[in-house]
Order: C-alpha cells, then structure tokens, then sequence
C-alpha cells in the first residue's frame, strides 16, 4: 500500500506544478509584448536624450531615422569587446546628423562602487576628429545613494557633455585625478578634464567609472569602427 | 581572474549579510551561540556551492527552452529538493554529521541567501566556474559574518544593556556597527 | 467586525517587523528611500493576499506531507506574475528593486503566514489576514524607508526636507541601526502600554 500511497503524493504534487505553470505561461504571452515595448521606450529615451544638443537641447537627428535605427538594430545589450578596464556595449548606433556628420551611440560599463556603472554615449565625427556630444548613466543601481548614486542627477551628467576631441584624445580624467587644477568647467574640458569635484563629494569612484566608460567608447570607435 | 576577484569579493565587500541584506533571517535567529552558528555555516556553504553548480546548468537549459521566466520557480523547487536529498542522504550514510547538521537542512529552504545567490548569479550571466566559485566565496562571508557575530553576542549577554534593547533590537545594532566595520573593505578589490 | 479584527492586527500589534521580525532581508535592503519601501510592501502585500486565499481554498486537497513544496510552488507562481506585470507596467520600480522582487518566495512571512494562518482557516479570514499583514509590512518599509531617506538624502519620498545628511542613514549599517532603534521604540512603547493596564 505504501506505493499506492507514494503516487498518490507525487501526482498531486505533479497537477499543482502543472496548473502552476499552465498560469505563469498565460500571465507571460500576456505580458510579453508590454515587456518589450517597456525595454524598447526606455532605451529610446536615453538614445534620445545623448541626441540632444547639450547647450540648445534640440536633437540633432531626425526623430523618425532614430525610431527605424533602434527598432533595427534591437535594444539587447551585447558586449562589443572587453578591455582590462571595462567593457565596450552595443548595438552600437550610427545616424546621420540633420547637418550631415556622423553620429555614434553606444554603451560602456566600468567598475564604480559597488557593482558596474553602464554609460551610454553620443559620438559625433567632425573635421578634427570625434568629439563628445552628451553621456547618460543608464545603471548605477550598487552605487550607494546620497553619494556615488548622484551620478543619476542630470545636472551631474551635463558635466561630462560637450568634450571636444583633443581633450578625448588624451584621455577623460575627473578634476580629482588632474590635480584639482583650477578654471572654469568649460576651460577644463579642452584639456579632457571633467570637473566633478564640487558636485559629487566624496565619490571620486563612481564619476571615475564614468569616464573609463567615455574613454573606452573612444578606444573602440577610433581603433575599431575608424581604424585610424 | 575574474574568478578570484568575484572570490574575494564575495567574501569581503559584498558581505551577504553586511553588505546585500540576504539570509538576515538565520544571522538573527541561530546566531546566540558559537557552535550553532557554525554548524548552520557549515551547512549553508554546502548547500549553497551544490545548488547554484545545478541552477547554473538549469538556468542554461530553460534559456535555451526560452521558459526563463519561469526561473524563479525552477529554482526554489531545485533548492527545496536538494535540501530534502541531502537531508535522506545524510541520515542514512553519516548520522554524526547528520546530528550535527540536521537541524538546520530544512531552515535551509527559507534562506533566502541561497535563492539569492543562484538568482544574482543568473543576472550576472556568470560562466560555470566563476558562478560556483561566487557562491563559495558568498557562502564563506555568510559564515563568517555568522560566526563573528555570534561571538561578539556571546559576550553582549553579560552586559547590563537597557531593557528594550535585549534580544532583537541590541542584536540589529550590534550587527550595524559589525557592517560598518566592513565598510573599510570597500573599494579594495574591484570586480 | 471580527473579520475587521483579523485586518487591522498586521498593523501594531502584530506587526510582522517589528514585533513578528520576520521578513528582513526586503525590510533592509531596499528601504533607502520612501518610494521603494512602498513598492516592495505593496508587490509583498500582493503575493501575500493572493497565496493566503489560494492556499486556504486549497487547504483540504493538499497531503500534509507534501504541504510545503506545495505552499512553495503556490508564492513563487505569484511572485512570477508580480515580477512579469511591474516589467511590463512599472519598468523604473522593477529595474530599482531587482533581485529583490524574486526573493520574495523566501520572504518568511508569507511562509509563516500560510504555515500559520491560511492553512487552518477559512478563505475570507485569510483575505483578510493578507491584506492586514500586508499592509502593515509596508506601514513598516515606508516608516524605515522615509527615516534612511530622510537622514541620508534630505527628503521623504523626493520632496525637500532639510539640507542636512547623515550618510550613514543611507548606508547598510544605517540600515541595522535605525531598524535597530525603532524595534527597540516599539518593545518599549508596547511595555508601557502593558503596565498601564
């Protein structure tokens, strides 16, 4: 009787994690579509806001080309290749300028904190070379709040926007790691240095991990898509 | 590398219970005396290794189904499982180890370190080998944040503290300053 | 009014954290703001009413024997579904929360409530047993969450409070010792009220 008894116990657990499963697969077909709709809008918004013309905020290329590009080319993160320091995210992006130039958009995640901060970017090739249109810090979830998590804070970002390429070209540092030279953000920029020290006190860390991300981003656009 | 960094990491920067809040149940709960600590660190090293090499390998297979919302289930009911084999295996092969252990197997199921770790280490995408070894080292923390802890209460108890502060609350605080200590590991290993 | 009773007990006198402690692990780790305490008391309160009712309805076709497993695959199934819905409905809140949401199966209250409670009773009593419960473990994630914020950042729920920060409010060990300090309050403030009567 004891094995009667046994099959009796192992059907009835076996309906339950059928009926179980059954549930689960109907609330996902329900919700899978909404899933990838909320993954694509938020990806849009940040590819979106890196767009933007930093000093007038009008994106500088045309709403429905970025719309196509994105939907073309997915929003799954996938690493374009790994650094000692850091790795390199795509997809990586590549508009037209209303103006004609060539616009970069892609991702890189660096050591912070408490986990990897992820960095989105907007290149923009000119005559001289590519310089930095504007940065957004899409994960900074382990960095710890009221410090390193000021990252989040737009007016914080805009402090890494608008990096001309010789300033690129030596590489990004925070004000911290220079020295603390003095001069205004502006100034300080030409010379690749991001000036960060007023605004996140005590969290040289996190802003680091942000410009390791930006010089990263670099690396791989002039070594592996320029080739120069 | 990789491997050894998540290692130490593990260990002493993202301390399960000092640093990501996961298995606080059990630290409060058999963290009175030192030899009952240990034997549930004991305890949940191995389990926590064993289950997250099988999760790991789970995980694989239902991404690959493209079931892997159904992750979560997949893996308590692994975990739930073991838990019970081992506790079947250990009876019949070991009873000193058993005695020693058995008390605290099905306290296991509950801790949520354990789903934790085999849930982190599938949002981490680790590799085979850097998700075993991330669950040794997460392992080895707890136990040692365990056993530390239940020193330091040992003595706590001969103290005359405030009345409201016996038990639980003088336990919280006791475990904030013992976190705060860890804090000075911070930034020394990057992963 | 006795179905009233089973509710409002969750809330003081037999609040799941600060009386019962149970449920740690949620309660400190993502309280370092109002907001998240409130979405993962309310995600927990969720899981928590539904898995007491089914249970409960369950009750009687479920062998003793296998009665845990059984419980197990009952909150994780809820616990998948809120994790799916916030994907798809609150992304922001799902991507804060994180591992934290899965981790509800192993939250001990639900566990304890169903071990407790929804297995020995009726559907409604058990309704309501969820809901009260619920909600006084997000009463207790929003009252840490707003205190951490409070100390650690200068606001409650985003709105500017004072300019003064304590970091360690924010910080894991804030985190200890604030949930230190107000179960302390609670012992206290529960004792007197014992003497007096």
């Amino acid at each position: 009787m004891m094995k009667k008894e046994m099959l009796k116990t192992g059907l009835t657990l076996m309906v339950f994690t059928v009926v179980a499963g059954l549930a689960l697969s109907l609330v996902y077909v329900a919700t899978k579509d909404r899933i990838k709709k909320s993954e694509i809008s938020a990806k849009l918004e940040a590819i979106n806001q890196v767009l933007r013309d930093p000093i007038s905020g009008a994106i500088i290329v045309d709403e429905r080309e970025v719309n196509e590009i994105v939907r073309r080319e997915g929003v799954e993160s996938r690493t374009l290749k790994e650094y000692k320091e850091g790795t390199v995210l795509g997809p990586l992006y590549t508009f037209l300028s209303r103006d004609g130039r060539k616009v970069y958009v892609l991702s890189a995640q660096a050591p912070g904190y408490g986990g990897n901060v992820v960095t989105m970017a907007c290149f923009i090739e000119n005559g001289e070379g590519l310089m930095l249109n504007a940065i957004r810090v899409l994960d900074y979830s382990q960095e710890t709040p009221g410090l390193g998590a000021k990252i989040g804070e737009t007016t914080v970002q805009e402090r890494f926007s608008l990096i001309p390429p010789e300033g690129l070209e030596h590489g990004v540092r925070v004000d911290k790691d220079a020295g603390s030279p003095q001069g205004t953000v502006e100034e300080l920029k030409a010379k690749g240095i991001v000036k960060v020290s007023d605004v996140m006190t005590g969290a040289t860390i996190t802003s680091r991990a942000v410009t390791t991300a930006i010089n990263l981003m670099y690396k791989y656009l002039t070594e592996e898509v320029l080739r120069r | 590398m990789k491997v050894f960094l998540l290692f130490f990491a593990a260990i002493f920067i993202n301390n399960f219970i000092l640093a990501r809040f996961l298995g606080i149940c059990p630290f409060l709960g058999v963290s009175k005396k030192l030899e009952t600590a240990l034997g549930m660190g004991l305890a949940v090293i191995f389990v926590m290794t064993v289950s997250s090499a099988i999760a790991w390998t789970l995980d694989r297979l239902l991404i690959s189904l493209g079931l892997d919302f159904l992750r979560t289930i997949v893996f308590i009911v692994v975990i739930a499982t073991f838990v019970q084999f081992v506790e079947l295996f250990l009876k019949k092969t070991n009873p000193g180890l058993y005695e020693a252990l058995g008390i605290f197997l099905p306290l296991i199921t509950t801790n949520c370190a354990i789903l934790g770790v085999v849930i982190l280490n599938s949002m981490m995408k680790l590799g085979f080998l850097e998700a075993v070894f991330h669950a040794l080292g997460s392992s080895l923390g707890f136990t040692m944040a365990l056993v530390i802890f239940a020193g330091v209460r040992e003595k706590l108890e001969m103290y005359d503290l405030p009345e409201p502060f016996r038990g639980t609350a003088g336990a919280l605080i006791t475990a904030g300053l013992l976190s705060m200590a860890f804090m000075g590991f911070q930034g020394m290993v990057k992963i | 009014m006795s179905r009233m009773k089973e509710l409002v007990k969750g809330f003081v006198k037999e609040n799941p954290t600060y009386v019962q402690v149970l449920g740690m692990c949620p309660t400190l780790a993502v309280t370092t703001n109002a907001v998240n305490g409130l979405g993962m008391g309310l995600a927990t309160t969720f899981v928590l009413t539904l898995s007491n009712v089914v249970i409960s309805s369950i009750r009687k076709l479920v062998p003793e024997k296998i009665r845990i497993p059984i419980f197990i695959v009952v909150i994780a199934t809820f616990v998948t579904i809120i994790d799916l819905l916030m994907h798809a409905y609150l992304y922001d809140l799902w991507k804060t929360l994180g591992l934290y949401i899965p981790l509800i199966v192993v939250n001990c209250i639900i566990m304890g409530r169903a071990e407790a409670y929804a297995s020995k009773h009726g559907a409604l009593d058990s309704l309501m047993d969820g809901i009260g419960m619920g909600l006084g473990f997000t009463g207790s994630l929003v009252l840490l969450g707003s205190i951490r914020e409070l100390f650690g950042n200068g606001t409650i729920f985003g709105i500017k409070v004072w300019s003064l920060r304590v970091f360690l409010g924010i910080l894991p060990p804030g985190a200890y010792i604030t949930l230190g300090l107000l179960s302390g309050l609670f012992v206290f403030v529960g004792k007197k009220r014992g003497d007096k009567k």
